[in-house]
């Protein structure tokens, strides 16, 4: 590497390691709460991102590293700040930076097969870029890399695992036997680090969130409005995990539920849901979308769970929520029935797959998928590309697939 | 009214002139680095031999991977006007495969309605399309129109790989340092292609009648292992690189 980047790059991660420096934070950000008291969605999205750069990098709190799967709930009841280095290698890629991490990782033989959240996240660590955790907590689904991709963290950090093994198959044996898991994780954090837990709060917050979640959907399926511009949800994958206990997310999605009742835009001419998650660096895609009357009418990653939580059986409870989320992605039969009865839900007229490069969790179904969905009447368009790695990506390739799949749709 | 359809692709631009009921003018030049200027050439092309003015067209749709860079009243995806285009020459078409200078396409139509139901493209490797046939041309030292002639001789079957155009090209180098004759090598090189495109029309399910479109469809070598490979004789249109651009006229 050049010795001026590599200078650069050694500066930059000496300042993100030095807590105190984020406190210059807290100056700008009470400005911003007295300049803006009632925020708009944009607004607000802009202060929490601050505010959790400052709890994460400023080190308020124990900082916990978990896969996309496993519930944040559990991480609030320990008064941890979760993060989630999946969802934050789509922020990375979104603003422009995911690059560096990337060739970071690629030039210290992590395969640029590898899947390019897990590769970015690795380039990230290994370059100090990412908040340094306490402990990691991971589920080994939904896919077989989140394994090794959390091994190969904690040996970077230096810190401890807790993972959980997810069966594939679905039963009460199952949920036992993940509550089980969970049971003894915890009682290892209270041994270890002195861990008390609290269930109460993030319980109550995240059922709020589910019944908000519940009133947005209900308004997403009406026919005759279109009101978020296509994939634009999947911006806010944050609130859907990562803050999912929190006063955060239950603050976003109010605030998004009276933004979406006050302001429904005009339907585009196609309603479509979205499989998987999109690339992040783009905005090609959703203003392509728009020009081509595609409109999104669900996305698979903004489903939520509406079991319950109950505080007094919190391992039980928890271990439910990871195993049906799981499995709905997991298991070709389940992912395939629920995507179904979206299409009805939601009365879509066709499915887009956005394929994740290397991404053996979604493609290993296309086959089934397309089988099934085609044998519904219900058309299905896979677009290949890569969510966070924009090297893997041609504009014009999109437009034309997406430009044909259009037109069958109205002819 | 005359309707003008304008094919900009990656390798040829073609354009069509349509009268509602027949084919006026033709004119096909390779795309070149300018494909705007190139499309305005082959345009002219088009309306002088069907002895008209541009001022007399009603409109112009424009189709093929260049079809944001020209001025046209109408543009219509290449999937679209390839099934239109095959459609108006045989009605009871099926499947359309159309191989491209750079990529290729599988569509399924309804014959009943003309309308697609169903398409596949090839990912961003060349393999599978004219460009491969060109590139291993190169390698062969021969034209990309002698495959056909030189395939008919070919006496051993050699298999090359066809993932990857730069691999395939490497690996022919080395099976001309074994000694392999050219005829050999150039059969090996169309039945690559062929074997490429099956390989993604396979996905579809292929439903006879059969049309092949593009530049590759005047290749008699990779026509004849496609056919071998499905077991079906494939229908050519009477000029498989106008296809688009004359359903580009009949998209309107
Ligand atoms: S995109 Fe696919 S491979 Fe990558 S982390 Fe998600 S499930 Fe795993």
């Amino acid at each position: 590497m050049h010795k001026k980047s590599a200078f650069l790059l050694q500066s930059i991660s000496f300042l993100l390691e030095r807590p105190t420096l984020f406190a210059l934070l807290k100056p700008y950000l009470w400005w911003l709460q007295w300049k803006n008291p009632f925020p708009t969605l944009a607004q607000f999205s802009y202060r929490i991102t601050l505010e959790n750069v400052l709890t994460l990098y400023g080190r308020k709190k124990p900082v916990v590293w978990a896969s996309l799967f496993f519930p944040a709930e559990f991480i609030y009841a320990l008064d941890g700040a979760p993060f989630y280095p999946e969802i934050t290698a789509g922020l990375f890629s979104a603003l422009g930076v995911g690059a560096i991490p990337l060739f970071h990782a690629e030039s210290h033989f992590f395969s640029a097969d590898l899947c390019s959240y897990h590769r970015l996240s690795v380039g990230a660590s290994m370059l100090r870029f990412f908040p340094r955790p306490d402990f990691l907590c991971a589920t080994s689904g939904i896919c077989r890399e989140t394994v090794p991709f959390f091994q190969t963290l904690a040996e970077l950090f230096g810190v401890p695992l807790y993972l959980v093994d997810i069966p594939h198959e679905f039963s009460p044996k199952t949920v036992r036997y993940v509550a089980s898991q969970l049971r003894s994780i915890a009682q290892n954090l209270k041994r270890d680090r002195r861990v008390t837990w609290d269930f109460e709060r993030p319980f109550e917050l995240a059922q709020k969130t589910q019944t908000v979640l519940q009133e947005i959907e209900a308004l997403r399926r009406k026919k005759e409005v279109m009101i978020l511009p296509p994939t634009k949800n999947l911006d806010y994958l944050p609130y859907y995990y990562q803050f999912m206990g929190s006063e955060t997310s239950l603050s976003f999605f109010q605030k998004l539920r009276d933004e979406l009742r006050q302001n429904p835009k005009n339907p585009l001419p196609h309603r479509l849901l979205w499989l998987h998650l999109k690339p992040f660096y783009s905005n090609f895609l959703s203003a392509l979308l728009t020009e081509l009357g595609l409109g999104i009418a669900f996305e698979e990653f903004a489903a939520t769970y509406s079991g319950e939580l109950k505080p007094k059986e919190p391992f039980q409870g928890l271990a439910e929520k990871i195993t049906v989320m799981s499995h709905a992605l997991m298991d070709e039969k389940a992912r395939i029935a629920r995507i179904l009865q979206w299409v009805s839900e939601y009365q879509t007229e066709g499915v887009i797959q956005f394929n994740q490069w290397g991404c053996r969790q979604s493609q290993g179904m296309n086959a089934l998928l397309r089988k099934t969905l085609r044998g519904e009447g219900v058309p299905v368009l896979f677009l290949d590309g890569d969510h966070i790695d924009r090297r893997h990506h041609t504009e014009e390739q999109w437009r034309t697939r997406l430009q044909a799949f259009a037109e069958m749709l109205g002819g | 009214m005359y309707v003008a359809g304008l094919d900009i692709g990656s390798q040829s631009t073609c354009a069509v002139i349509w009268d509602g009921e027949k084919i006026r003018g033709v004119a096909l030049r390779p795309s070149g680095v300018n494909p705007k200027q190139r499309a305005e050439e082959v345009l002219e092309n088009a309306l002088r031999e069907a002895r008209m003015s541009r001022s007399s067209l009603g409109k112009v749709v424009a189709t093929g991977y260049g079809r944001y860079q020209v001025e046209a009243d109408l543009r219509v995806s290449e999937i679209t006007c390839q099934a239109k285009g095959v459609a108006f020459f045989f009605p009871q078409v099926r499947t359309v495969i159309d191989i491209g200078g750079q990529d290729s396409k599988v569509i399924l139509v309804d014959p009943k309605t003309g309308k697609v139901l169903d398409f596949l493209m090839n990912d961003k490797c060349a393999a599978g399309t004219g460009r491969f046939l060109e590139l291993m041309a190169e390698v062969l030292e021969i034209d990309p129109g002698e495959y056909g002639i030189l395939a008919e001789k070919h006496q051993e079957d050699v298999t090359l790989s066809f993932t990857c155009a730069v691999f395939a090209e490497s690996e022919l180098i080395g099976l001309i340092a074994q000694g392999k004759t050219k005829a050999d090598l150039a059969a090996a090189v169309c039945q690559a292609v062929a074997k490429q495109v099956v390989r993604m029309a396979e996905r579809l399910n292929i439903n006879p009648p059969l049309a092949i479109t593009g530049g590759v469809a005047q290749n008699r070598g990779v026509l004849y292992f496609l056919e071998k490979e499905i077991g079906l004789k494939p229908l050519v249109p009477p000029e498989p690189l106008l296809t688009g651009a004359l359903g580009a006229c009949l998209s309107t």
